[in-house]
Parts: C-alpha cells; structure tokens; sequence
C-alpha cells in the first residue's frame, strides 16, 4: 500500500536532511576570490595615508619654500645684468654683417665700432656695461636665439655663484671663460674665438682713456632705454627657453566618496544613520598650460561615479507605501517602503496593512555619475626629476545618472532615482601632487586630491555635506 | 572554538576562520544551492558567490538570532540575484490557477531523481516552488523576493507542482507498468 502525499510535503521531508559536500575545488575559488578582494582593500588605505600625510608635508614645505625664496629673489636680476657683458660681445662680431638693429646703436655694428665700444666698456664701470650688452644681445638674439639661450641660461646657473662685484676685466674675462666652458660645443666655438679676440681687445682698451669720454655722452642717454629693452629681452629668451608649454595627460583614479556632516539628503530621519562611502573609479584626460616655470594651469575632463551608503534602514512592501518626496520612484519599487524604523513610520499602520509583512533590514545606497570638467591652477614647489606640486581650483560636474537602491543580505532591489539632484554643480579641489620627470617629454603623476562638493542637492540636504578624497595617476606628455 | 568566536576571526577576515566556516556550513548551503540552481556547475558557482557574500557582509551579522538562518538567506538571495538578472521573472502572469493541493504517489522516490527534476524545472517554477513548498516562505515574500505580483507567485507554483506530479508519474508509473 502506497500512501498519497502532498506533493510539497513529499519534497519538503525528502530535502530536510539533504547535505551534500562540494568539490574541494569550490573552497579553492572562494579563496582566490577573497585574496583578490583584500588587496584592493589593502591598497587604498594606503593612498589615503599618502594623501594626509602628503597634505601636511605641502603646508610645511610650502612656508618654508617660500621664506627661502624671498631671500633670493631679488638678488638675481641685477647679477644677470652685469654677466651678460662679455659672451654677449662674443658672439657679436660674428654678427657683424646684421644690418637689423632697430635701436639706433649704429656704431656697433662696425668692427672698428666695436672695438671702440669694447675700449668703453673695459674701462667703463658697471653701469655702462648693460648697453652694450643689450645691443649686442639683441643682434645675437636675432640671428642665434638658442645660442643666447644657452648663455642665458648658463649665466643664470652662473648668477648664484658669481657675486655682484665684478668690475674689473678681469673678472669679465673670467666669467667669459666660465660662461663658455659651459655652452654646448655648438656654440662654443662661435663664442670662443671671438671672446679670445675681445679679451685681447680688452687689454688694449683698457689703456685708452680718451674714447671713454667721446663714446660715454651717447652711452648716457640711451641708458635708460637699454635697462629696458634688457628686461624685454629677458622675457623673449624665457619665453624661448619655456617652448614646450602644453602636456596632456590621461588619468585614472580611485576615489573615496563620503560626507563631512551627518544628515541625510533623502530624508531627515535617515539624518542619523550612519553613512559609508564607496570607492570608485574615475578616468579621464587633464590639459596643462604652463604659464610661467612654476606655476601652469590645467583643465580637463573625467567621468566619474560617487556612491555612498545609509546603513540600518528597514523596508518592507507595503500597500499603503508612503513615498519618500526626493525619490522618482521606478515601476517595479511603488509598494517599497523605506524607513528609519518601520515600526514607527506613521504609514505603515498595522490595520492598513495584512500582518504578514516582512521587514527586511539592511542599507539603500545612492549613487550618482558625473562628466567633471576641473579647471585647477598647478604650483610646483619642488623642480627637479622628482618634482611636489600644489594644486587647487574649482570643477564643474554635470550630473549624467543617479539611482537609489535598497540591499539586505546581499539581495538588492532597484528603489528609483533621486529628484533633488541639481543637474550642475560645482567642487572646490584642493591637492599635492608628486611627479617623476621620466624623459624629456613624459612625466609620470601621481596627485591626491580632496574635493568639497557645493549646491550637490537642489533643497536643504539636511546637513549632508559630500566630499571626495581621490588619487589621480597618470602620464604626462609635453609639446 | 564555539560559533561566535569563529564569527568574530571571519569579522576580522581571518583566513583560518574563514575555512573553518566553510567546513561548517559549506554542505548545507551548497545542498540550497544546487535545488536553486540549473545543474551541479551552476551551483558551485552559486555556492561561491554566497560564500563570498557571507565573508564580505558578516560584520552586518549582529549575532541576533541563528546564523545558519542568516547564512541561508544570504544564499538563497545570492542565486536569485543571479537568475534575477536573466530577467526570467519578468513575463506576462499566467491565468491564475486555482490553488489546490497535489497529492502523489509516494513510493520510495530516490533523493536524486527528486533533485534531478527539480533542476530541470523552468527558472521561475523552481525558484517559487523552492521558496514555497521546500524553505517555507509566503507568497507575499516570494512576490518581493522574485519581483513579481503575487498572482504570479500562485500560480507559478501551481504549475510547478503539475510539472513535478506528471513527470514522477510518468517516470514510475511506467516503471511500474513494465515490472508487471
């Protein structure tokens, strides 16, 4: 005799005690897996870390690299005037067939000129030495910018180590000799030869007195115009030196979403949940400008995601589900309702609803994408292969997506989208940044950055105050 | 070491605990898994993701209430999740039937073959048949379970029930039919 049973009962006791092991091999992935998981985690930590510690160390740096520099600043300029004089002269009979010298110094482009120019010069004192060095730049410059670069730039190194009082021929040969040890072999011997030409010259004229006097009264008045023109010059050779301003830069970069204040932006009683933030990847693409040595401009653009938590919510569906007035709510999620504690949330009344709701526990996380266009301003405080830089500005972000979702035990169902989002904020983006020159045109960066996020919520976001905390890597390439 | 000290080294990501967990509860969630799932392989898989899951939520466990409970749930949501995302639980509701109750034969069924047909149910039959006559949940919470009406839930039910009841007695009424 064969009873009939139930069919749900016959499954049910026939399943009660079944217990079957797996495959060792299934334990074996989950470990793989998790060991995959714990070095992300590991790895971020750190970055954060970093970007404290690396915060602090720019404040420190920075006043000290600025104390330093003031006391420097101010000594260079004058020193690059009087060094020019001889390479200057050097290179300058070379030049002697220019005609192209918009500043009425005619004379000097005659050898016998030149000469006599060099008579006033050797026995002139410092003060007379810049027009001639101007005029003489200036043919230079027009005909061989990056052999004057080279002086320039060599004279600049040399700047620091001379000290102002060089009056003497002597010292001008010297620094001739010094000036051009350095120059690369191109220019060298351009500047060689003449240079052994003028210091035979100098040696004469310091003898000859009387044209000093003849050549002085001219010199005098156009002193002025000299100063100058030497100071635009300087500018011209910078600019010259600077030629490679613009670098791109692709970047990818963790980043940490969380908010500085309680409160919640989707309702005030969630205001004292706690919150957890999410890490996300944000790539895109930085554009510097460099507007002088120090300091460049960057602007760009990057896609990135924010995601945060608001943990210990209940929820549950509901017929009667009161909606919460800063959510759109999907079709499949009209029944859902969320609360703080469902228990006492006034929609859910026990006689409106049958008592065998069940009220799951868990978290409803909101998430938000954006297109952010940064437009930052970079100070590089420490210039060598490895460099530290400064950065701050502002960005704009343009919200592309958002949606609110509801996770309990690891099961997870779609709420909406938020309706207080403001389409268009903006971020104020304080960072440190640290780069490694790699070759003459790619430089590797790696810049933590913090950004405080304004206007996110279109109302009141109950004191939800976001902000992000990212490590933005990538190459630089300059041209 | 007792149930709650484990807990806390798993809390702690403790590797050893970890396994040591596994050992614990790795049979019964895997015997959920594979009445979930479509095949043995399907169900290593989700055996995986909910191990993975009960790592990474663990410290959402506040040690109220039975952990085994807990662990199960976790598991049956993560296969759901991934049937879920087929969308196979996103079509028209059938004609409601009526729910009345099927009775068979009950003539010392191997536990294989139950599970075999079980498997090779239609997604949305076996998971509501699961969640319902096996693991016991209301149809309300199939509903929010599934994302579907309730409606749907019965009457995927009901027709889950006839599947079972004429595939087993086609199977052993034949058998029956050729031993005599």
């Amino acid at each position: 005799m064969s009873s009939k049973k139930n069919i749900d009962r016959l499954f049910q006791e026939r399943f009660k005690h079944f217990e079957i092991d797996p495959d060792p091999s299934v334990w074996e992935s989950i470990e793989a897996r998790l060991d995959g998981k714990k070095k992300k985690r590991r790895v971020l930590p750190i970055w954060w870390k970093l970007g404290g510690v690396a915060a602090i160390l720019a404040i420190l740096v920075t006043i000290g690299l600025v104390n330093y520099k003031s006391a420097e600043s101010i000594a260079i300029p004058t020193e690059v005037v009087n060094t020019e004089n001889s390479p200057q002269k050097g290179v300058q009979p070379e030049e002697n067939t220019v005609k192209e010298d918009p500043e009425s110094n005619q004379p000097l482009l005659n050898p016998e000129n030149v000469e006599g120019q060099d008579a006033v010069v050797s026995s002139d004192k410092e003060k007379r030495m810049p027009k001639k060095i101007i005029s003489g730049r200036e043919i230079a410059s027009k005909n061989n910018p990056s052999a004057e670069k080279q002086v320039q730039v060599t004279e600049t190194e040399r700047v620091s180590v001379k000290n102002n009082a060089i009056t003497g021929n002597a010292q001008n040969t010297e620094v001739n000799k010094a000036i051009v040890s350095n120059n690369t072999s191109a220019e060298k011997e351009k500047l060689q030869d003449p240079l052994a030409i003028k210091t035979d010259a100098f040696n004469k004229a310091a003898t000859e007195d009387e044209r000093v006097a003849t050549v002085e009264d001219d010199g005098k008045k156009s002193l002025l115009e000299v100063v100058a023109q030497q100071e635009e010059e300087k500018e011209k050779l910078l600019e010259e030196a600077g030629k490679k301003r613009w670098s791109i830069s692709p970047t990818l970069a963790p980043v940490y979403y969380n908010t500085l204040g309680n409160g919640s932006p989707i309702h005030s009683q969630f205001a004292e949940n706690s919150k957890s933030g999410e890490v996300n990847m944000s790539y895109g693409v930085h554009v510097d400008y460099a507007v002088s040595k120090k300091l460049s401009i960057r602007s760009g653009i990057n896609r990135v995601n924010y995601g945060y938590s608001t943990n210990n919510v209940e929820f549950t569906s509901s017929i009667a589900a009161q909606s919460l007035p800063t959510i759109k709510y999907a079709p499949s999620a009209r029944s859902i309702e969320v609360a703080d504690n469902i228990a006492s949330a006034s929609a859910v009344q026990a006689s409106e609803t049958t008592l065998e709701n069940t009220v799951f526990e868990g978290a409803m996380n909101q998430r938000f994408g954006y297109v952010e266009v940064p437009l930052e301003v970079k100070y590089r405080m420490l210039d060598k292969k490895l460099g530290v830089n400064l950065i701050g500005g502002v960005s704009s972000l343009l919200l592309t997506n958002n949606n609110i979702t509801l996770e309990s035990s690891g099961l997870v169902t779609e709420m909406g989208e938020a309706n207080n989002l403001n389409s268009f904020n903006i971020s104020t983006n304080i960072g440190l940044g640290v780069d490694y020159q790699m070759t003459d045109k790619l430089r590797l960066n790696v810049e933590p950055m913090f950004k405080y996020q304004l206007n996110t919520f279109s109302n009141d976001a109950g004191g939800f105050r976001p902000y992000s905390l990212g490590v933005y890597t990538g190459f630089s390439f300059r041209f | 070491m007792g149930l709650e000290q484990l807990i806390e080294q798993c809390k702690k990501n403790n590797r050893a605990g970890q396994e040591q967990l596994y050992r614990l509860f790795g049979s019964k969630l895997y015997s959920i898994c594979l009445k979930y799932a479509r095949s043995k392989v399907e169900a290593e898989d989700c055996l995986q993701d909910a191990f993975v899951t009960i790592f990474e939520k663990i410290n959402q466990f506040d040690n109220k209430g039975s952990f085994e409970g807990w662990a199960k749930r976790v598991t049956i949501n993560t296969v759901l999740q991934k049937y879920r995302k087929d969308g196979f639980f996103n079509l028209v509701v059938d004609d409601i039937e009526d729910e009345h109750e099927v009775y068979i034969e009950d003539d010392e069924i191997p536990l294989e073959y139950l599970l075999a047909i079980i498997q090779e149910l239609p997604d949305r039959y076996r998971l509501t048949f699961n969640l319902y006559a096996i693991d016991g949940y209301s149809h309300k919470e199939i509903a929010q379970m599934l994302e579907i009406a309730e409606g749907s839930s019965k009457s995927n039910l009901a027709r889950a029930r006839s599947i079972l009841k004429k595939r087993i007695e086609d199977d052993y009424l034949k058998k029956k039919v050729n031993s005599l």
